[in-house]
């Protein structure tokens, strides 16, 4: 055992002496992820809070059977006071205020939005804000692909697009339309503010389950109202009080879904992205640093100080343990440099001290320690199917790239499906997830370990098979 | 004699990318004594590194086994590791170490530890003269101090028995002295055993003890100097220039009848004059037991016969001699 701390020891020290190397596991996936964050968060994050994400919404939405849109509902959650829209929100009677006087967030607060008609549409495309060629198109196709060139344009960060049928689509109406059938809205998103367009998708689906659950609740409190009391009793319900009360923003019923994706709820778009970007980066850089560290073997091969070791009184399974616990704990050491560095960063640009990987410390060194298996283990399954370190130069960048383009290290997500194929983001998910508060991170821990012990086992069994020595 | 090593059918095969396979040492029966430098010489790929590799349990053999101190290197091999030092062919440091620190850490790899260690690194240290750059970087070093520490890593936990597998490769004429002396310091001063591989004859003759000559993976002579020597005789060769002057094949008839000791003598004429030859002068060659004794006479009948002698060499019988009367080639081919 003292052996293979000794060898450990000399793998942490080499490593953390060579200034060119700390240069690049450290400073570069630090610098990457504070100009990023800078860039797509804005200078000074606190003065861009969450709350201000611009949205464009394009309400194509036709009332229902019932003679009002749920569309315009949309609208009216989003856009207080909007002119376009034939339904006003009622005021809810039966919330209390909070007797402490908080103010509660809500949706009007997380966003800046605007309702999108042919209006404002023709105003931008004259201002020259909005480079827009092609007017011949039909009223829908055109607000919709203005909405979009806005996005585009970066004057939105996202365009939610509610379709004609949404009402009847998702009414529920027991003698006329007893299902409710899927519908969908658009949200085009900025893919340079990957933050703030997760939280608008998640609005937007938070708004159309709370719709749609309303929607039902009521129909059947009526339903239940007309066999109890007869047809008479409905006409005692003060219909607009129900409605208001079903989605009021005082209740708080759709009050910040997203904030998971976003970061605690005092932090700015720059904290949001330095966790996303940061842990991501961070992990696709000790991902290099595994694998070169056990690709070290081979250089150790070749300068003969692995066979000195070898011809000592030393195990040759125990010169491979300390070699792979070097790699593990250089990583360790690695990702926790780079977690306190961000967290420095995000106090720095937040103006004041802010943990930004949350308050469960716990839970964070088993995230690190179970991260730095994964990527450990990657590495030592790498270098133990190559032949030669100049193999493995070539296929190392080949594998991280692809696992940090998966796992969100470059500031943009792909679909979740592709996703789960890279440790980076099950790694990313889990320090997002602890970073707003959620510390449902088990499966994230489980994946992490699972996947990097199996690599581990893998990489030594077939390490031991193939390496040789002399 | 007690026996330090003993070899008994070592042999290893290697096999090619191509699925051929290359027979690299063919079954060696070797016995090294306690307390003796033996030198294992030969030239270039004739198996020396391996037969080494072998023996200090880098390199497992495809047959055959090594006892070291009569612990089997295959099946005790922590055992016969600890009495083993090496000293490597090539530099087998961390350049990114300082000298002390790569001591240390090879210290921890023979199980030494604490002020035990601490006061071996200051001996070897000294020993190796880098005291004063100790705390260097290795890669700040010269050829020569790096190769002195890389004796002095193999010498830290005072083995008693020590492989130098060619370690005055590519270095200056001062430390390669150096070495050697050291070499010789080792079994005069600690007695240890010395496994030493070279392909240069003069570092085999100056140091050893015994002599193995290695060619295409098998021993084919083993002894002292002398008893090799002696398996192709002992003649001097005498080697006379003359320049342009013609020599009598009775000259040399004379020379053989009238002087003691001579075997044979020939004469070698120079080259067509005007063209490259690599006998630009003609040269009297004369095979002689005891060839110094016999120089004067020879040079007192080569001057009655008014042939000036312009140079003399003596060559005396050497390991080279010996390798090319056993294989038919130089050291060096």
């Amino acid at each position: 055992m003292r052996k293979i701390l000794t060898i450990a020891w000399k793998e942490i020290y080499t490593t953390f002496t060579d200034r060119n190397l700390v240069l690049i596991m450290v400073a570069s996936p630090l610098v990457l992820s504070t100009i990023v964050a800078l860039a797509f968060g804005g200078l000074g994050s606190s003065d861009v809070p969450i709350a201000d994400i611009p949205i464009a919404v394009v309400n194509h939405d036709q009332p229902g059977p019932l003679g009002f849109s749920y569309g315009s509902v949309f609208v009216s959650l989003l856009v207080p006071g909007s002119s376009g829209s034939e339904f006003e929100l009622p005021a809810c009677q039966l919330f209390e205020p909070d007797p402490s006087g908080a103010p509660s967030v809500t949706l009007f607060d997380l966003t800046e939005a605007v309702e999108f008609d042919e209006a404002l549409a023709n105003s931008l495309i004259e201002r020259g804000e909005v480079d827009f060629q092609s007017r011949i198109v039909a009223e829908q196709t055109y607000l919709d692909s203005v909405a979009r060139a806005a996005v585009e344009q970066g004057i939105y960060t996202a365009a939610l697009i509610i379709p004609e049928d949404f009402t009847q689509r998702i009414s529920y109406l027991p003698m006329v339309h007893p299902q409710l059938e899927q519908t969908r809205i658009s949200v085009y998103a900025n893919s340079g503010s990957p933050i703030a367009s997760e939280v608008v998708r998640s609005i937007a689906g938070g708004i159309t389950n709370q719709i749609a659950a309303g929607n039902i609740a009521m129909a059947s409190s009526f339903e239940e109202l007309q066999a109890s009391f007869g047809p008479a009793s409905l006409g005692q319900v003060d219909f607009e009080s129900a409605f208001g009360c079903a989605f009021s923003p005082a209740g708080n019923t759709v009050e910040l879904d997203s904030q998971t994706v976003a970061g605690s709820s005092d932090g700015g778009a720059t904290q949001g992205i330095l966790v996303f970007v940061g842990s991501a980066q961070a992990m696709f850089f000790a991902l290099f640093t595994a694998q070169f560290g056990v690709l070290g073997l081979h250089n150790e091969r070749r300068q003969g100080t692995l066979q000195r070791m070898v011809v000592s009184p030393t195990p040759r399974s125990a010169v491979l343990a300390g070699n792979f616990a070097g790699v593990f704990l250089t990583v360790v050491f690695q990702l926790l440099v780079l977690i306190l560095a961000l967290a420095l960063v995000g106090s720095v640009l937040q103006g004041k001290f802010d943990f930004i990987w949350g308050d469960n410390l716990l839970l964070l060194a088993g995230l690190l320690l179970s991260v730095a298996l994964a990527v450990s283990g990657f590495g030592i399954l790498l270098a133990a199917i190559v032949r030669s370190p100049e193999q493995g130069n070539i296929l190392a960048p080949i594998t991280n790239m692809a696992m940090g383009v998966l796992g969100g290290a470059f500031g943009f997500t792909l679909p979740p499906i592709a996703g789960v194929f890279s440790l980076v983001y099950w790694g990313r998910e889990a320090f997002q997830k602890l970073a707003g508060g959620d510390a449902d991170i088990g499966l994230n821990l489980l994946v992490l370990v699972i996947q990097g012990g199996l690599m581990y086992l893998l990489g030594v069994w077939l390490f031991n098979r193939r390496f040789e020595v002399a | 004699m007690q026996s330090m090593v003993q070899t008994h059918d070592l042999a290893k095969t290697f096999r090619r990318p191509d699925g051929s396979e290359v027979q690299a040492v063919k079954g060696i029966e070797l016995e090294i004594h306690k307390g003796e430098i033996f030198s294992l010489l030969g030239p270039n790929g004739a198996g020396k590194t391996t037969t080494i590799s072998m023996i200090s349990g880098l390199l497992e053999p495809t047959r055959g086994d090594a006892l070291i101190g009569g612990h089997s290197i295959s099946k005790q091999p922590l055992q016969a590791k600890r009495l083993i030092g090496v000293v490597p062919q090539e530099i087998a440091l961390y350049p990114s170490l300082n000298a002390r620190q790569n001591l240390e850490f090879f210290g921890k790899m023979y199980d030494l530890g604490g002020s035990v260690l601490s006061s071996r690194v200051d001996e070897v240290l000294s020993f190796i003269e880098l005291t004063d750059r100790q705390k260097d970087k290795v890669d700040t070093f010269s050829g020569g101090m790096k190769r002195r520490l890389n004796v002095g890593v193999g010498l830290l936990h005072r083995p008693e028995l020590v492989f130098m597998d060619e370690p005055t490769v590519g270095i200056d004429p001062q430390s390669r002295r150096r070495i050697l002396d050291t070499v010789k310091q080792l079994r005069d001063e600690q007695g240890m055993t010395v496994l030493y591989t070279t392909h240069l004859m003069e570092e085999a003759q100056e140091l050893s003890d015994r002599v193995g000559i290695i060619d295409h993976g098998e021993v084919i002579a083993l002894g002292t100097q002398g008893e090799l020597i002696q398996r192709v005789g002992e003649e001097d060769q005498l080697a006379f220039t003359v320049g342009n002057q013609a020599v009598a094949p009775e000259l040399l008839q004379q020379i053989r009848d009238e002087v003691q000791g001579v075997t044979r003598a020939s004469f070698d004429p120079p080259g067509p004059e005007g063209e490259s030859s690599t006998n630009p002068s003609g040269l009297i060659v004369i095979h002689a037991k005891r060839g110094r004794k016999a120089l004067p006479d020879i040079i007192q009948i080569t001057n009655r016969a008014g042939v000036e002698i312009q140079s003399v060499e003596v060559r005396e019988p050497d390991l080279e001699a010996v390798f090319l009367n056993l294989t038919g080639r130089a050291l060096r081919d």
